[in-house]
């Protein structure tokens, strides 16, 4: 019996069950691979409430003909608690990183000037721009959102990676608090040796923030169970600055986690804002100096092309999960 | 004592919703032991519970027999008696219910609400009594002699009834308006006269402009009554905008939806009053939308004639048809939303299948003794190639005596009724040309034919694929059998559809199947083959090492005959 392990990404979400039956529905959408009916089972790693509050209200799937989630639900983080004041006391190390991925994400440049050179408008109207930043723009610009929504997504990004990588202490909510990294590590594990002892094959399905959780515990924590594929959905695992944390685990030789026994399939739009600014991994992470993560561009229409729902209808997606299934 | 009660009900409850009838019985019996034995009396609430719980999935014979134990005991309540009626009218007894609600009627003076609601169903038993009365007439049956008097009067007496209480207070008994509606159009489509009812279409737009105004405050009754104004209205994609926000509404503001009871209840007034048909009309956008939403729900229930089969796949695949030509832009997806596409593809596979299930008998016009279904020969073993095999089981035809009463392979004759022509007339046989194989009744119960010929009309696709994978054993799974039970007309068996429980090569089900239903194709929810149905009782031994019996139907696991083949 297939077992399916998913991990979700940035951003609150609803509570874990309509979370969970939402992917379901989609990956089963319009003849689309309906885990119940085909046997499936498979379960969701929710680390949402590790940073945020309180759930999101559950998404009501249909209004007018939107699909809210779709839409843009994970698209309109206008407000991000804390997500300024967790700067300002960093190591070295981390103040490092965060200003390092910060420039590259572009969480720091000015509004108006971020739009001016959107706009190609003269580059005088940037003068205190880097080059980094500079790239920034020049990839934040091929995505279809204006810079009010896509700022703000990229700072929470910086914020989730931050917290995720040097195991932050972060309270959510008064009276709880967590080791970030430790917590969803715990969460990860427990939802994948969750899947029946004879589960074949078992596939992690990530997507967003959740590919960078996926990946380190299969690369980096020797107690996670063996899986026999990992798809990789809309992932900033291309940016170097998360690579390097990875290290020393990781090198670009040496980056498919061995955890791993079958393909690794990675499936991006090039428009899609978490994704966008180094889509492809085949050269990022290697096997034995050989390139075998598979890059499939698969399009997720419409402004919003971070959207999970859209990915897990998308045609190629599905035909690989497919054939893995057998 | 209300703890206790609180728990049985929400016992039932979750009984119910599982579509357990076993522990639904059982429920029933201890509350009316409960009832029977007690001093105190249950409160009307809890009762009101009770009986719309069962309600909802049309357990009616166990809301029946509480409401009459309630009124045995005195706890003879109006809401209780109506209900109790309610039940009477959904299971045909007519008669007996117009009695207990005439009575009723006098009792409920004192109360507006209810005696309104007591007319309303007495409406109903004479509009029942009406529809039935003349499809029978019409089919020539003798017990009718009397001519269209008596049935014509029943019709009056049901306008009567509900413009009554309409007309006593038209801002709130908008059930009874549109039921008068309803009434009046069809008496005056059926030449019958001596209503004083107004314009139906008239009446109709003023019921709707009342309903459009409660805008998302509209309980789920409400927008059942829109699609039916909007159809006496003549007024076609309002109808199918009304019935899409209808079977599709998870739960309206005030927590009503459309279950299966709510939709089987339109669809009966839309195609017996209304008289509307897949191949025209109104009926052609409304019947597929609506019958799509039955089929997504549980304990719903799809009776079909071989003729209406074969209209729907008509209707179903020019819609599709025409979806395919515009591309995703199409007509019907844009004014209809996606969501409505798919409910169609579902319903259209659905039918595409009982294209391929088979009636088997000793002779071709007269009753059957078994089903059987078409599988491409190489999706059950790949020795067949690409010929079509008629599977079905080895104690519905086989070769060996010890399989007795089994039709011997030179008796059976096997028809597709949903393939074949408009009339019964048209319908061509076919007989056995050789058993591929068999298995013993004990073992699989499974026979593999190869037909004299090959059967006429087929589609390349309309043999299912076979799944690989049984559904999750979570008891949330459903299953869909096509057969022809008592060996009668073709038939959707999607009520009570719960897979229970599998264990290799067993699966149980609790599906309404009766004798003759032998040999049917058993489908998951993307109408894919999972097994062969082959028996049923309510002493069916529980899998998987658990003690104990229970009410079941019992299939074989495809898997399992495709194994069994390959090791041959």
């Amino acid at each position: 019996m297939p077992h399916i392990t998913f991990v979700h990404g940035i951003s609150n979400k609803p509570p874990p069950e309509p979370l969970h039956a939402l992917w379901l529905r989609a990956l089963a959408h319009e003849d689309g691979i309906d885990c119940a009916t085909e046997g499936i089972t498979s379960s969701m790693v929710y680390w949402a409430d590790v940073m945020y509050p309180s759930p999101e209200p559950e998404a009501k799937p249909e209004e007018s003909g939107v699909d809210l989630l779709e839409a843009g639900r994970e698209a309109i983080p206008f407000e991000v608690p804390g997500a300024e004041g967790w700067r300002q006391n960093l190591s070295d190390n981390e103040r490092a990183f965060v200003d390092s991925l910060g420039e590259r994400l572009g969480t720091d440049l000015p509004l108006e000037a971020a739009a001016a050179a959107a706009n190609k408008e003269a580059v005088g109207a940037a003068p205190r721009m880097t080059a980094k930043e500079m790239e920034a723009v020049a990839v934040l610009e091929r995505i279809p959102l204006p810079w009010f929504i896509k700022r703000p997504l990229m700072k929470l990004l910086l914020r989730d990676v931050h917290h995720y990588l040097f195991d932050t202490n972060h309270s959510p909510r008064p009276g709880t608090s967590y080791k970030v990294r430790t917590e969803i590590r715990n969460r990860f594990l427990h939802a994948a040796n969750s899947a029946p002892r004879d589960a074949k094959p078992h596939i992690v399905i990530s997507h967003s923030m959740g590919t960078v959780v996926g990946y380190d515990c299969l690369k980096r924590v020797p107690q996670c169970p063996a899986v026999d594929a990992l798809i990789t959905i809309g992932s900033p695992l291309g940016l170097d600055e998360i690579q390097d944390k990875m290290s020393p685990e990781w090198s670009r030789k040496e980056g498919f986690p061995a955890k791993v026994s079958g393909p690794w399939i990675n499936v991006y739009d090039a428009k899609d804002p978490v994704a966008g600014f180094d889509p492809k991994f085949a050269n990022d992470y290697q096997r034995g100096g050989q390139k075998v993560v598979e890059d499939i561009r698969e399009d997720n229409w419409g402004q919003w092309r971070h959207s999970i729902t859209k990915y897990l209808k998308g045609p190629v997606l599905r035909r690989r999960v497919r054939e893995i299934l057998g | 004592m209300t703890l206790i009660l609180d728990e049985t009900i929400d016992d039932l409850r979750s009984a119910v919703d599982t579509l357990d009838r076993e522990r639904v019985e059982a429920v029933c019996r201890n509350l009316v032991a409960r009832i029977h034995g007690s001093e105190s009396p249950l409160p009307e609430s809890a009762i009101k519970g009770v009986l719309n719980t069962l309600r909802r999935k049309r357990f009616f014979s166990q809301m029946q027999y509480v409401a009459d134990a309630l009124i045995q005991a005195g706890q003879d309540y109006p809401v209780v008696r109506r209900q109790y009626a309610q039940a009477l009218i959904d299971q045909g007894a007519l008669v007996a219910a117009r009695a207990v609600l005439k009575e009723l009627v006098s009792d409920t003076s004192d109360d507006p609400t209810e005696n309104a609601e007591v007319r309303g169903l007495l409406g109903r038993t004479e509009k029942q009594s009406y529809v039935d009365t003349r499809r029978s007439a019409a089919a020539g049956n003798r017990a009718h002699r009397s001519g269209p008097d008596r049935y014509y009067a029943a019709m009056r007496s049901a306008i009567k009834y509900y413009q009554e209480a309409f007309e006593e207070d038209p801002t709130s008994n908008y059930w009874h308006g549109i039921n008068a509606v309803a009434c009046a159009a069809r008496a005056q489509r059926d030449g019958i006269s001596g209503s004083t009812f107004g314009d139906p279409a008239v009446v109709a737009a003023g019921i709707l402009k009342r309903i459009e105004a409660k805008g998302e405050k509209a309980s789920i009754w409400e927008v059942a009554t829109a699609i039916e104004a909007c159809v006496a209205m003549g007024d076609r994609r309002s109808a199918a905008g009304w019935a899409l926000d209808y079977v599709m509404s998870t739960a309206l503001p005030d927590g009503s939806f459309a279950d299966a009871f709510e939709i089987a209840s339109t669809l009966r007034q839309l195609t017996e009053v209304w008289e509307l048909a897949p191949g025209r009309d109104p009926g052609k956008t409304l019947l597929p939308i609506l019958l799509g939403g039955l089929l997504q729900r549980e304990n719903g229930r799809v009776d079909a004639t071989p003729a209406q089969v074969r209209s729907s796949a008509d209707v179903v695949k020019a819609i599709l048809e025409e979806a395919r030509q515009s591309g995703a832009q199409s007509h019907f997806e844009k004014v209809f939303g996606a969501d409505a596409f798919v409910s169609l593809n579902t319903y259209a596979l659905g039918l595409k299948r009982a294209r391929t299930v088979a009636r088997i008998g000793l002779e071709a016009s007269g009753r059957g003794c078994g089903t059987g279904f078409l599988l491409r020969g190489r999706d059950l073993c790949d020795r067949y190639g690409g010929q079509c095999v008629l599977v079905t089981n080895s104690h519905v035809v086989s070769a060996k005596e010890e399989n007795a009463p089994a039709a011997r392979p030179d008796e059976a004759v096997i028809t597709f009724e949903a393939l074949s022509g408009s009339s019964m007339n048209d319908v061509p046989s076919y007989s056995v040309g050789k058993i591929l194989w068999e298995s013993s009744v004990q073992e699989l119960d499974a026979t593999v034919i190869a037909l004299d010929r090959p059967v006429d009309g087929l589609e390349g696709d309309d043999c299912c694929e076979v799944a690989k994978s049984l559904p999750l054993n979570n008891q949330r799974g459903r299953v869909y059998i096509i057969g022809h039970p008592a060996g009668g007309a073709l038939s959707y068996s999607i009520q009570d559809n719960i897979l229970i429980d599998h264990e290799d090569p067993w699966l149980h089900y609790r599906a309404p199947t009766e004798g003759g239903s032998s040999g049917s194709p058993v489908y998951n929810t993307q109408w894919k083959l999972i097994g062969l149905h082959h028996a049923g009782s309510s002493e069916v031994p529980r899998l998987r090492k658990q003690e104990g019996r229970y009410e079941a139907n019992e299939g074989i696991w495809i898997q399992s005959i495709r194994r069994a083949l390959a090791s041959q």
